[in-house]
């Protein structure tokens, strides 16, 4: 049985300046296939309605992987000898959802006055719609035999599988400057996703976050570190959800004050077989860290020409 | 969506929805099992070039030493509220040498003597700052915020061909966007070099004497680093959302500003002699 759990908290600034959060997340948990994911609306000017942007393509990614699971025998069977051509197709099809949502949000509720007035028309005119509603997209997807994520603008996937390590399985493809400038509203949006997809490895924990989390973070050890401590704690949802609530509100209110989301699927069955190997992995990641800041304190007057580029 | 699936979601764990937090969800005082990986605030990187050629040799290089030191304490007030400061020292003779290996949290910071020898390689430091202020290098800290500050400080003219390696640094985005500052030690120091580095006249300084050099380090040490951990998504005069090259060219007018009257305060408070300080 897969479980999920998925929480948006809004970022300090956002209370601070009256905003609604930009942030929304959704799980999906289940027995053959569970999903997670999280997407960080843009927030800035042109992007007045993203909070409803990141709503739609948390919703989009859930109905579109439903759709394809409809024939769930059939998926599981297929998806492995496909898996690229599959992925992509998905990608395509919340696109399209996402699209069909924001149009209907559109047409329901035109742009206002107030809305309006911030712009002049020239400036206006040169924002298309779907920028109105301008999101990222991150989603993780645990399933019988396979695991995978799917991901459009900055955000962070994590992966713990049978072996108690942390690691982050998506490979950026340099061409789409996933972690620059990709949305959901770029045309042509689905040329801009990246994704992985990683078979025979028996999952633990899958984690999807919007950046807010990352950034709260003095290096990339320490956040991967950090989901190793998160996956200990499956073990009890219901402690894992108060934990983890009142952590990413802690680091929202005390880190970069952005919105955070974490979301994740985890296989219940593994968490607890697995326990006591996440626990040694965390008393080893905690001596790595005293060594690497030790090491590093100690290294002093380093000649430019010997330092590898 | 399939059945199990659909039977599946009413357990749901949780939803996005922005549930009012508890007040005791607020008491962050207790344990935490996640506090060992612990919160970075929005973090800003302090670049020091120094020069320690020869000519630095001597009581230059001695009252640098010592404001150096006294002004690591008064940079970490300025993280205390809400930036997290961190320090990389890149030293320039006749070879280019970084005080640690990456930039150290000004917490853990502890100032490491120099000594002056050898020629100037500014060029070669400009060159290897150039290098380093990338993501994939001394900047890749998640929690970084904020464009870097820059700050030089030497005695004389560049041994070497410091155009090449400032065309290097000018091609470089963190520079760029950075907030940069000079400081001319001695009568040898070349403002219009310096105002190249910096972009502009205004955030170049002079001092002349012991004294002068330890106002002006901490002065524009500390300023630059107030300024730079500022956050300006907005203009507070236009409700407008600033572009990174408004931020950086408000920040960069600002610093000026600030330099330029703290320099003409000081002209009206203390003057000093050019050649009786060294």
């Amino acid at each position: 049985m897969f479980n999920a759990f998925s929480h948006s908290v809004r970022g300090a600034s956002h209370e601070k300046r009256d905003l609604v959060c930009q942030d929304a997340s959704s799980c999906r948990p289940g027995d053959r296939y569970a999903v997670a994911v999280v997407a960080d609306g843009h927030g800035s000017k042109k992007h007045f309605r993203s909070n409803f942007g990141s709503q739609f393509a948390v919703e989009a990614t859930l109905e579109t992987i439903d759709r394809f699971y409809e024939d769930a025998d059939s998926f599981e069977q297929e998806f492995p000898k496909n898996h690229k051509m599959v992925i992509k197709n998905i990608e395509k099809q919340i696109i399209s959802v996402w699209n069909e949502k924001v149009k209907a949000h559109l047409e329901a509720n035109p742009v206002t006055v107030a809305e309006k007035k911030v712009f002049s028309d020239k400036e206006f005119a040169d924002i298309s719609p779907e920028s109105y509603y301008g999101t990222t997209l991150v989603a993780a997807v645990a399933g019988k035999g396979y695991t995978f994520g799917i991901q459009i603008g900055d955000g962070s996937l994590v992966a713990i599988f049978e072996d108690g390590r942390a690691v982050e399985p998506m490979n950026y493809d340099e061409s789409a400057p996933a972690n620059v400038t990709s949305s959901m509203c770029n045309a042509n949006a689905s040329g801009y996703f990246n994704s992985f997809y990683v078979e025979g490895r028996k999952l633990i924990a899958l984690f999807a976050s919007t950046d807010g989390l990352y950034t709260t973070f003095a290096n990339e050890h320490d956040f991967q570190d950090y989901h190793v401590i998160l996956a200990s704690k499956l073990d009890d949802i219901e402690t894992f959800k108060q934990i983890a609530v009142k952590n990413i509100t802690k680091r929202s209110r005390f880190g970069t004050e952005d919105d955070i989301s974490l979301s994740c699927v985890f296989d219940e069955e593994m968490v607890k077989a697995n326990i006591d190997l996440l626990k040694e992995t965390i008393e080893s990641n905690k001596k790595k860290a005293a060594e690497r800041k030790s090491e590093l304190l100690s290294k002093k007057n380093i000649k430019a020409a010997m330092q590898d580029d | 969506m399939s059945k199990k699936n659909n039977d599946a979601a009413e357990k749901e764990i949780t939803t996005a929805a922005q549930a009012d937090l508890d007040d005791d969800l607020l008491d962050f005082d207790d344990d935490d099992p996640l506090s060992a990986t612990s919160v970075s605030k929005k973090s800003l990187v302090i670049f020091f070039l120094i020069d320690t050629s020869g000519s630095m040799r001597g009581k230059k290089i001695g009252e640098l030493n010592t404001v150096m030191e006294e002004l690591i304490p008064e940079i970490r007030r300025v993280g205390e509220a809400d930036t997290d400061v961190k320090v990389a020292v890149l030293t320039f003779s006749t070879d280019v040498t970084w005080m640690y290996s990456e930039p150290i949290s000004i917490e853990d910071f502890e100032w490491s003597r120099l000594r002056a020898d050898g020629v100037t390689s500014m060029g070669e430091a400009f060159k290897e700052l150039s290098s380093r202020m990338s993501r994939n290098s001394y900047l890749n800290s998640p929690s970084l915020s904020f464009a870097p500050v820059i700050f030089l400080m030497t005695d004389g003219y560049p041994s070497d061909d410091y155009k090449a390696g400032l065309e290097a640094l000018q091609a470089n985005s963190w520079y760029k966007f950075g907030l940069k500052a000079a400081l001319g030690i001695g009568s040898e120091a070349n403002d219009d070099m310096l105002a190249e580095f910096t972009g502009t006249k205004d955030t170049v300084v002079h001092a002349y004497s012991g004294g002068q050099l330890a106002q002006m380090i901490k002065v524009v040490a500390v300023t630059a680093s107030q300024i730079g951990s500022k956050s300006m998504t907005l203009s507070d005069e236009t409700n407008e959302e600033l572009g990174a090259e408004d931020v950086f060219a408000a920040k960069q007018k600002l610093l000026g500003q600030q330099i330029q009257e703290f320099i003409n305060n000081q002209d009206e408070a203390d003057t000093v002699s050019f050649d009786t300080g060294w």
